[in-house]
């Protein structure tokens, strides 16, 4: 008897469970969908007062519209496409191999000033950078580096954020593990990069994730000035952002193909990302 | 006499008799006593031996410092470059009168621009709202994402699906979708990441459907400023969501079994149970919050900083504000880890 009244509570819960997350997921879930199914709708439907949720005659006008635009850029559309897929893969590389250099030895070594650069790199994390873009400027056109690619790439080397998750996972790798690794012969770069490393893939998954994010969305701020080296995301808002109303259609198109390549990522790696969390959050 | 033989093959260089064993450790015992006598200004050596060892050791472990230091360097590097020279300067130009002609200056002007910023009415307005937006903000967010957290930790078909979806706007947000929304709704807007205000069809439908209801306009008015902020809370908790997550996972279910043995209800359970094991992560979420908000390009303080820059050209003062506005962020983390540091149960460590 007890046993089929459990099983009712356990039902109700689940339904409740259901419902609720319906009604916040629609919250999360609904802007998106709506912004695909605006992509599809033709250029008379897109200002219907009262607004309609579905598209009446879905088409693909927006995209063949928005291809005609780029292949009219004075720089070929393909170079944006380039810089951008550049930026992304060498950024993020970047990222991560520092961020991976820098928290090894913080979890696994010990050094004079230890200490000190971890609590850096937790001070830091309390800053967001765009209060320093102007002093940043003024550094990198020091370095030279004002209007190349190097303004894109060298900047994800400073994110503090790699350096702190790597650690706090690092810290939970076995320190016998480490210590097998030395006794058998293999050089600390050996062992960060074939112990320390595949030990905490979820980890660095999880900072790809947030970097191939970053990067791919990543604008070409002040930093850049040529044409040709200019990313896919400041071509696109110029393209679709002159004379906006007339463009709405290929603005939504635009976002939603620019959206694939982070989603598709983010679902190849996503399995990861919980699990990295725990750690990071725990051990403070 | 074969199990012999193996001990002498293990041990080649001692004498092959079991009763020299004895004799052996007597040896043994005058050799550490002259070690001592000539070692006699470092006691904790107890052989010659192992002392031989420690310097090896020594050696070894200088050596994996500096191998450590070395990887430090590249983020050290980035680091100086890219952060602690900008805020150096920074702090430079809130301290100065900043002329701009073909390259710049800077002048001391004896705390101008701090005096400055206390004199400045609007200034004043944007950081008392930014707070009012904090302190409605942080609550709701991590009241609603500890109570998503425990649902989706829940046994369901379809979770991944689920857990997915309230992970998405963490990727969105940043990203060109909000831009186009913007850019679509507001030319104004498009370098803005505000998300209530690109979601037109909320506001617009909600304005529809309440007006159809045949509420006042008043009411639907309320209701629509509600919405919206049900809009910011939720696209802006995806990140606290998947910490609670990870804590509730991380929780022994031998706890609950043991609870379901004595008869608690999943009220007790989770007072007693998952309100004390995610506590810790509890003030990892406001400080992260706090962060998020105050960092928030959006908010009103930093649009300000943002047009002093780009239209008045006046660096000191910006910087100045900056600087003001992180310090008080400061104090309130810190107060916030006052708090909590009373208030949070540590299981283990």
């Amino acid at each position: 008897m007890s046993k089929l009244r459990r099983n009712k509570v356990a039902i109700a819960g689940d339904i409740t469970t259901y419902i609720l997350l319906l009604l916040y997921g629609a919250f999360m879930a609904l802007p998106l969908i709506y912004s695909v199914i605006q992509a599809f709708k033709p250029y008379n439907e897109l200002f219907i007062f009262p607004p309609r949720f579905f598209a009446r005659q879905p088409t693909l006008g927006n995209f063949s519209q928005l291809f005609d635009l780029t292949s009219s850029t004075w720089v070929p559309f393909s170079r944006y496409v380039f810089n951008t897929i550049l930026n992304t893969v060498v950024g993020t590389v970047l990222h991560i191999i520092a961020a991976a250099m820098c928290a090894y030895p913080l979890a696994k070594n010990n050094f004079p000033g230890k200490k000190l650069i971890f609590n850096v790199v937790v001070w830091s994390l309390l800053f967001s950078g765009g209060v320093l873009e102007i002093p940043v400027y003024l550094v990198m056109s020091t370095l030279g580096i004002i209007d190349t690619y190097f303004a894109y790439w060298l900047p994800e080397i400073a994110v503090a954020m790699g350096t702190f998750l790597l650690k706090q996972n690092m810290s939970e790798i076995p320190d016998a593990m480490i210590e097998a690794a030395r006794i058998d012969g293999a050089g600390e770069w050996k062992i960060l990069w074939r112990i320390a490393m595949p030990a905490v893939k979820p980890a660095w998954l999880t900072l790809a994730i947030f970097a191939f994010q970053r990067n791919w969305n990543a604008t070409s701020s002040s930093y850049i000035y040529t044409e040709t080296i200019k990313t896919l995301p400041t071509a696109l808002s110029q393209i679709t952002a002159t004379g906006s109303v007339a463009r709405a259609g290929e603005a939504y198109a635009a976002s939603v193909l620019m959206l694939v390549p982070p989603i598709i990522f983010f679902i190849l790696a996503q399995s990861s990302t919980v699990k990295t969390m725990a750690h990071a959050g725990i051990k403070g | 006499m074969a199990e012999a033989v193996n001990n002498d093959a293990l041990n080649p260089a001692e004498e092959n008799s079991e009763a020299n064993a004895p004799k052996k450790v007597k040896k043994i015992k005058p050799e550490k006593v002259k070690a001592k006598k000539e070692k006699s200004t470092k006691k904790s050596e107890p052989s010659d031996n192992s002392k031989k060892k420690n310097r090896k050791r020594m050696s070894y472990e200088r050596k994996q410092s500096f191998v450590g230091f070395m990887f430090t360097l590249p983020w050290l590097i980035g680091f100086l470059m890219f952060f602690f020279i900008p805020a150096i300067k920074s702090i430079n130009f809130s301290l100065s009168d900043v002329k701009i002609f073909e390259d710049y200056a800077t002048e001391w002007n004896n705390f101008q621009n701090y005096s400055n910023i206390f004199k400045d009415a609007t200034f004043l307005r944007n950081l008392s709202s930014t707070f009012g937006d904090l302190a409605i903000n942080v609550p709701i967010i991590l009241v609603f994402s500890l109570f998503v957290a425990v649902l989706l930790n829940r046994k369901f078909i379809g979770r991944g699906i689920a857990r997915a979806v309230f992970f998405l706007p963490v990727i969105v947000t940043t990203g060109v979708v909000m831009t186009a929304f913007n850019g679509a709704s507001d030319t104004s807007a498009v370098f803005e990441g505000d998300v209530s205000n690109g979601i037109m069809f909320s506001t617009m439908n909600a304005t529809e459907v309440l007006g159809s209801l045949g509420l006042g306009e008043q009411i639907t008015g309320y209701m629509i400023a509600i919405s919206d902020r049900i809009f910011d809370v939720v696209w802006d908790s995806g990140i606290q969501i998947i910490l609670f997550l990870a804590a509730l996972q991380s929780i022994s279910p031998a706890l609950y079994e043991a609870c379901d043995v004595e008869g608690a209800t999943a009220w007790e359970k989770f007072w007693l149970i998952t309100f004390p094991s995610v506590s810790p992560i509890i003030l990892v979420n406001i400080v992260y919050t706090i962060v998020d908000t105050f960092s928030d390009p959006s908010n009103a303080v930093l649009s300000q900083v943002d047009a002093l820059v780009t239209t008045t050209f006046n660096y000191g003062n910006a910087a100045a504000i900056v600087w003001v506005y992180f310090a008080i962020v400061l104090v309130i983390i810190g107060a916030v880890f006052l708090v909590c540091k009373r208030l949070i149960f540590y299981s283990v460590d």
